[in-house]
């Protein structure tokens, strides 16, 4: 018989889902997150569904993360985001130990140990000024799309520096850039600098060890993992699984633990 | 010559272009992000003037003293500009710039600026905060004093990230709490933080000038008046998005009045 | 209702409605701003001292027109209750300077002339040498002379040896209810303990004794908490008073046995020498116990305590939490996290406004750190 367990993964822009059939992602799932959490819940649980070609009623085990996780339409266990993206993270590649998130709209450092659990964690406090929500906005400021913002990084010039700690005043330095006639490439770089050095300074609360990788979705962001790479002075672990569903995943393994 | 004064905010530039025996700026807006060369969008400006013919175009820059690199543009300090403009508020006022990002008071007298005081580097309370929280709730900006109208019991924004209160809003609204009184408590933590400045400036009682584009909203004027008792609201003589700008041309180019009254 | 019920009830009344209950008595009261101010003076005095708390009251905007958004919560808080004229019941302020937040909005209140008239600092230094006591002593000396001169009343050796006594007394139920709190069949929360320490810091002396003594009496008849045997832990903060968030702590993260913050445990903990000249032991107290992170020279003491609490106790972590832009806390807090880490101790770093916000994110952390420690046990 197929053991079907379900991770579904809510968090401030994205939604996202894997279905596992005896441990393996037979289906993903990912949209917008809607204004309720619950129809985000609903709208995912429905999209890997369709994807599994399953009916809900075959799935043996369900977990919940991200903030959804507080809004549960149906019976469900919850992990934290830290935990699921740590197991996620660890089912990937098993040698990562620690994990960067960079996600909508909170970052996070987290130490694993050897079973791809928590060992210890560091998170932001009340400042966007290094997740994908600054991104979000500077890369509007700059007049791309935030998908073009990595490629353009890795072809600009170092020296643009955002001097500013708020997201939103360095979005201001990046109309002036513009109007000052600042290449776009290297706007795009220092926007890259700028975020990932809001990112690192989670780093001095926890020891940094080899086997780095970084999960959420500003993961595909070339730029940003260029820019990693260059202050951790490590290269940092890729995988073929897409790291904007590794939350989910791990979820998905948190429930089929539970079953 | 066609005179232009250019106010590039985080949001919105705005442009006014006036030509001698033009008693009138027109006035034109751009959203910032498609804004960056403003000589470009200031010729642009300048052909709806006299469209199809060449006038030389002096463009002003309204602000801090910046001026774009690539431009030919002089410089209008936006102080000196509305405290010339409120010569007629009497002996002493305020002037209260409510912009997308910054929000600065100026204190004026006798057409001469006083003081300037600016929130400290916090985005929390300005227009775009409130103009994102509106996205975020599926409201229009015209539609905003509509909609707040029908609040009841208007929340408190308590997280002083712009970010971090949109998330804040949005969970407000899945727990059950209207989106009427949402808006309400995010217009109340911009009249929070523009009153908590002008009162910063000194005695009350003085005029209060507001402009910028959140001065365009009737519940912010009406919160601000209601926290600042005694204070006497004044309207710009044209919209407050564009008053800065039409103040920044009528130091340059006298033809163009912006005298408040 | 039930004893825990009452003072939970109590903790919730704003102070302003406390001094005006106090003043229909016909007692004088003082709000004191900082843990270095001795109670036992202003109780000699023939006033009850208060310990400072924003409880009941929203919004700074009328605090924020002296300070920055950067500044610590609690000043703003407290400095718009001032500004909106809520202080106007009590008889006197007193501040310290244990921090610049602190000290700071003493000169504001005296610019903004907001009331009560009477408004004293007693300044302290930053270490707690003996020239430190010494000079804290002559502090207390011309605190004392004021008070004489403005409430005329006397004050002299023997009313404040007698008010040391019983605070003294306090100290002591204090610790019997530290013990019992850390009894695997605990009949008491974290939230129940903070709330009993906001009461008896704004109640007379002798109605806080018998408080105690009355809770102490019925604690034994009371039902153990469930989650006496579950997750424990020890919470590291500043000024803590929102009843909520410790609700939420306990909720999520785990019991909490034990503390160190500037209106809990630390405040109360160990006694004034009744045998040594009464201003001198004052002195010698304020600068010695372990409450304020201000004295940086006493940090290894301040974690030796922490972590002899946290043995003690029986305790899974520590958290730290730091009210917004606590200065003072910023700078402990880097310091604890390290040095208890390298006992072996799991510590979980938090950040949060003086009443509420961020619920969701609180929550998130505290999961997960719970979902950490769960890892840690599993792993043994």
């Amino acid at each position: 018989m197929t053991t079907l367990a379900m991770g579904i993964d809510i968090g401030s822009l994205t939604a996202k889902g894997v279905l596992l059939a005896n441990g393996a992602p037979t289906a993903k799932f990912l949209c917008r997150s809607l204004p309720s959490a619950t129809e985000s819940v609903r709208s995912v649980a429905s999209g890997l569904c369709g994807h599994g070609r399953i009916e809900f009623e075959q799935v043996h085990a369900v977990c919940l993360t991200g903030y959804g996780r507080f809004q549960a339409p149906f019976p469900a266990i919850e992990k934290s985001e830290i935990s699921c993206h740590g197991l996620g993270a660890a089912q990937c590649e098993s040698s990562v130990r620690t994990v960067i998130d960079i996600g909508g709209q909170d970052s996070k450092v987290i130490a694993l140990d050897d079973r791809g659990l928590v060992q210890e964690f560091a998170m932001n406090n009340k400042c966007a000024a290094g997740t994908g929500r600054a991104l979000e906005v500077l890369a509007h400021a700059l007049g791309v799309p935030v998908e073009e913002l990595g490629p353009l990084a890795l072809r600009g010039k170092a020296g643009c520096r955002l001097s500013n700690r708020c997201s939103l005043f360095m979005e201001n330095d990046v109309l002036q850039a513009r109007r000052d006639g600042i290449e776009k490439s290297a706007i795009a770089r220092g926007i890259i600098d700028a975020v990932v050095e809001r990112v690192l300074t989670l780093t001095a609360k926890l020891p940094i060890r080899s086997g780095i990788c970084l999960t959420g979705g500003v993961a595909k962001n070339p730029g940003v993992v260029a820019a990693l790479e260059r202050h951790l002075d490590q290269p940092m672990i890729r995988f073929e699984f897409d790291p904007q569903l590794v939350g989910a995943l791990g979820a998905a393994h948190f429930a089929a633990r539970s079953l | 010559m066609i005179h232009i004064a250019c106010d590039p905010g985080s949001r919105y530039t705005k442009f006014a272009a006036a030509r001698p025996g033009d008693a009138e700026a027109i006035r034109q807006v751009f959203p910032s992000h498609d804004a960056d060369d403003l000589g470009a969008l200031a010729r642009h400006v300048a052909s709806a003037l006299r469209p199809g013919l060449f006038e030389p175009v002096q463009l002003w820059m309204v602000g801090d003293g910046w001026v774009p690199k690539r431009t030919r543009s002089k410089p209008v300090l936006l102080g000196a500009a509305l405290a010339r403009a409120s010569i007629g508020l009497g002996e002493s006022a305020l002037v209260a710039d409510c912009g997308g990002l910054r929000t600065r008071v100026f204190e004026v007298a006798g057409g001469q600026l006083k003081r300037t005081l600016e929130n400290e580097r916090c985005t929390s309370g300005g227009g775009r905060f409130v103009e994102t929280m509106a996205a975020a709730l599926g409201v229009e900006l015209d539609e905003i004093d509509a909609v707040i109208a029908a609040s009841k019991s208007p929340i408190r924004v308590s997280s002083p990230c712009m970010v971090f209160a949109e998330s804040e809003m949005i969970s407000q609204v899945n727990s059950g709490v209207s989106r009427e009184d949402v808006l309400a408590g995010v217009v109340a933590h911009a009249v929070e933080k523009v009153s908590t400045l002008v009162q910063q400036a000194g005695p009350s009682g003085r005029p209060l000038l507001t402009t910028g584009g959140l001065a365009r909203l009737a519940a912010f004027r009406n919160g601000l008046a209601a926290a600042l008792p005694g204070t006497v609201l004044v309207e710009p003589p044209c919209d407050p998005l564009f008053f800065n700008c039409v103040a920044g041309l009528a130091t340059v180019y006298p033809g163009v009045s912006a005298d408040v009254r | 209702m039930t004893i825990l019920e009452e003072i939970r009830a109590e903790a919730g009344r704003p102070l302003p409605e406390l001094a005006e209950k106090y003043h229909a008595d016909g007692r004088r009261c003082a709000a004191l701003f900082c843990g270095f101010i001795p109670p036992e003076i202003v109780h000699a005095a023939g006033a009850v001292p208060m310990r400072l708390r924003a409880t009941g009251h929203s919004g700074t905007d009328a605090g924020s027109t002296y300070f920055a958004q950067t500044h610590c919560s609690l000043v703003r808080h407290a400095f718009d209750m001032a500004m909106r004229g809520r202080f106007a019941g009590f008889d006197a302020v007193m501040f310290s300077t244990g921090c610049d937040h602190s000290r700071r909005v003493y000169d504001a209140w005296r610019h903004a002339d907001a009331a009560p008239a009477l408004r004293m600092l007693i300044p302290v230094s930053s270490d707690s040498t003996p020239a430190a006591v010494v000079a804290l002593e002559r502090e207390l000396e011309k605190m004392i002379f004021t008070l004489r001169e403005e409430w005329k009343v006397e004050l002299d050796d023997g009313a404040i040896g007698g008010a040391i006594r019983q605070y003294n007394k306090q100290r002591a139920l204090l610790e019997q209810i530290g013990r019992a709190r850390i009894a695997d069949d605990s009949r008491l929360s974290g939230a129940d303990v903070l709330a009993l320490h906001q009461v008896i810091s704004s109640v007379p002396v002798d109605q806080g004794n018998a408080l105690l003594e009355r809770l102490l009496a019925e604690l034994p008849g009371m039902p153990a908490r469930e989650n006496a045997t579950g997750t424990r832990l020890f919470l590291v903060s500043s000024h803590f008073e929102d009843l909520r968030r410790m609700a939420t702590i306990e909720e999520f993260g785990g019991l909490v046995v034990g503390d160190l913050m500037c209106t809990g445990t630390g405040y109360f903990h160990g006694p004034v020498d009744e045998a040594a000249p009464p201003l001198t032991a004052l002195a010698e107290r304020a600068l010695h116990r372990l409450s304020c992170p201000h004295a940086a020279d006493e940090i290894d003491r301040r974690v030796r305590f922490i972590v002899d609490s946290v043995r003690e106790g029986r305790c899974d972590a520590v958290i730290l939490d730091r009210l917004s832009f606590c200065a003072i806390g910023a700078a402990e807090f880097f310091v604890l996290a390290r040095r208890l880490k390298a006992e072996g101790i799991a510590v979980l770093e938090l950040e949060g406004e003086l009443h509420g916000g961020g619920e969701g994110q609180l929550r998130t952390r505290l999961e997960a750190f719970r979902e950490q420690l769960s890892n840690r046990d599993s792993a043994r």
